[in-house]
């Protein structure tokens, strides 16, 4: 972006910029580029191994990536491009605060079992990024309230069911106040009848403005939730666009057929 | 037996029962924290301290206590470290019980989900950070069976003291024994003593693993 012509739309908060990765001999991503505004939601589909999720691990980089750059409001995740070319790692302090301000939900929701509710929520801002317990208290119980479990702030998650779990998942990443939301697969290790719970809170979200980056197979969900949608295959993007266009015009032979798998497949 | 006799055998036992828990003590307390360190070295250590505190735990599981003991407490001296022979003990058998320790926690830290530490890093926590708020006190839950285990083991193996002329329980019971001319009943005394702190130890380890249940 040139420094002399202000640009027309404000800069995407996420940038993604030919992002390569490898597990040894494997690419399993490969020039990847894609921008995530502010106040966006972004579904990232296609069938398992086509890289969706590895691509979201390294938007808070749980993952390296060795090509491209990944920046989220003009500044790069986890690595520095220096003026020769090279690149370094940044150190683990810096990559620390970057990740404080990116949430993650996890498909296996990944709560401390140790912890209660609340502490689940608590523990990261008031131990770790040093908040008063005051009014990270206040905001943690607003958040369970919002998802609905106010009621259990002093349980511990085993005795959850999943479907309450993933939502506590959810409010203890947005308890950190993140500018970035990341969700992998969220629904995917749920039973199906506890699935809606989850995905109702998602949409709340979504309606408030949060911007969020969604792995998902729950192509009905990310049609009706998205504002653009990316279709990855074999750790390519192949096609991307509104919900309209990717789920009704897709253009891409690889995209249709899949698409026509998930039709017949009566998941659509 | 008169009953006075009784009363005062049964004190001298007492005092020796004491010196075997006193002693018990040191060995789990040295145990734990070299125990930990060598768990910790072999997870997360520089390799080559890593494969350092794999040898040592392959070593000293692999020779007896009592060639330990008798190996160190009789050549320290020559070495210009005169120590007591109850420091010896505690140092010697602590060294000895952390290689097992070791492995018990080692267990114990690996089997904390790795999602668990994504789980933190997404957060925003530092490794150091982690480990305490996270993965430590989830491996101190699962370590706490098979450390109790270890601690047993320790606890009776201060009768080795004995052999090597130090004064614990079982010194105490063979004098006992030895004035009363009632070998078996002093010998039984003793092994109720035994029985009475190991039994102690599990139910004070059973009520902690209860409070710490949360799964």
């Amino acid at each position: 972006m040139s420094d002399l012509i202000p640009p027309a739309t404000p800069a995407p908060l996420v940038v993604i910029d030919r992002v390569g990765k490898s597990f040894g001999p494997v690419e399993v991503l490969k020039e990847v580029s894609l921008t995530v505004a502010a106040g966006d939601v972004l579904s990232l589909i296609g069938p398992s191994g086509s890289g969706k999720t590895t691509l979201l691990r390294c938007v808070n980089y749980l993952e390296t990536y060795e090509r491209g750059l990944i920046t989220i409001a003009g500044e790069s995740v986890g690595i520095e491009q220096l003026p020769d070319g090279r690149r370094r790692r940044k150190s683990d302090r810096q990559i620390a605060a970057l990740r404080a301000q990116v949430g993650m939900v996890f498909q296996h929701y990944n709560l401390f079992p140790h912890l209660d509710v609340l502490e689940n929520l608590t523990v990261a801002p008031c131990r770790v990024h040093g908040e008063a317990l005051g009014p990270v208290r206040e905001r943690a119980l607003a958040l369970l309230e919002r998802v609905g479990l106010a009621d259990k702030r002093h349980r511990y998650p085993s005795e959850l069911s999943g479907g309450q779990q993933q939502r506590v998942a959810i409010a203890r990443a947005l308890t950190m106040q993140p500018r970035l939301l990341l969700l992998d697969e969220v629904t995917s290790a749920l039973d199906p009848e506890l699935v809606g719970e989850v995905l109702d809170v998602i949409t709340s979200l979504a309606a408030d403005g949060i911007t969020m980056m969604i792995v998902t197979h729950e192509m009905a969900f990310a049609r009706e939730v998205s504002t653009s949608v990316a279709f990855m295959a074999e750790g390519r993007l192949i096609e991307n666009g509104t919900p309209e266009a990717i789920f009704e015009a897709p253009h891409h032979e690889r995209l249709r057929s899949f698409m026509q798998r998930y039709r017949a497949g009566n998941r659509l | 037996m008169t009953s006075a006799m009784l009363t005062s055998s049964a004190l001298y036992l007492a005092q020796g029962a004491l010196v075997t828990i006193g002693l018990s003590l040191g060995i789990i307390a040295v145990a734990t924290v070299a125990g930990m360190l060598l768990a910790l070295l072999r997870l997360y250590g520089w390799r080559p301290l890593g494969l350092l505190a794999a040898a040592y735990g392959l070593v000293a599981r692999g020779v007896p206590l009592l060639v330990l003991l008798i190996g160190s407490y009789f050549s320290l001296p020559y070495l210009g470290l005169d120590m007591p022979l109850w420091l010896v003990v505690v140092l010697i058998g602590g060294l000895y019980f952390a290689a097992y320790a070791a492995e018990v926690f080692r267990a114990a830290l690996a089997a904390v989900p790795r999602t668990q530490w994504d789980a933190g890093r997404a957060l925003g926590m530092r490794r150091f950070q982690l480990f305490t708020i996270v993965i430590l006190p989830q491996a101190r839950r699962l370590s706490l069976p098979p450390f109790l285990n270890v601690a047993l083991v320790a606890v009776k193996n201060t009768s080795l003291v004995s052999a090597i002329g130090g004064w614990e329980l079982v010194a105490a019971g063979r004098e006992i024994g030895e004035r009363t001319m009632e070998i078996l009943p002093a010998y039984l005394a003793v092994a109720a003593f035994y029985f009475v702190i190991c039994f102690s130890i599990s139910q004070i380890g059973r009520h902690v693993e209860k409070k710490m249940r949360y799964v």
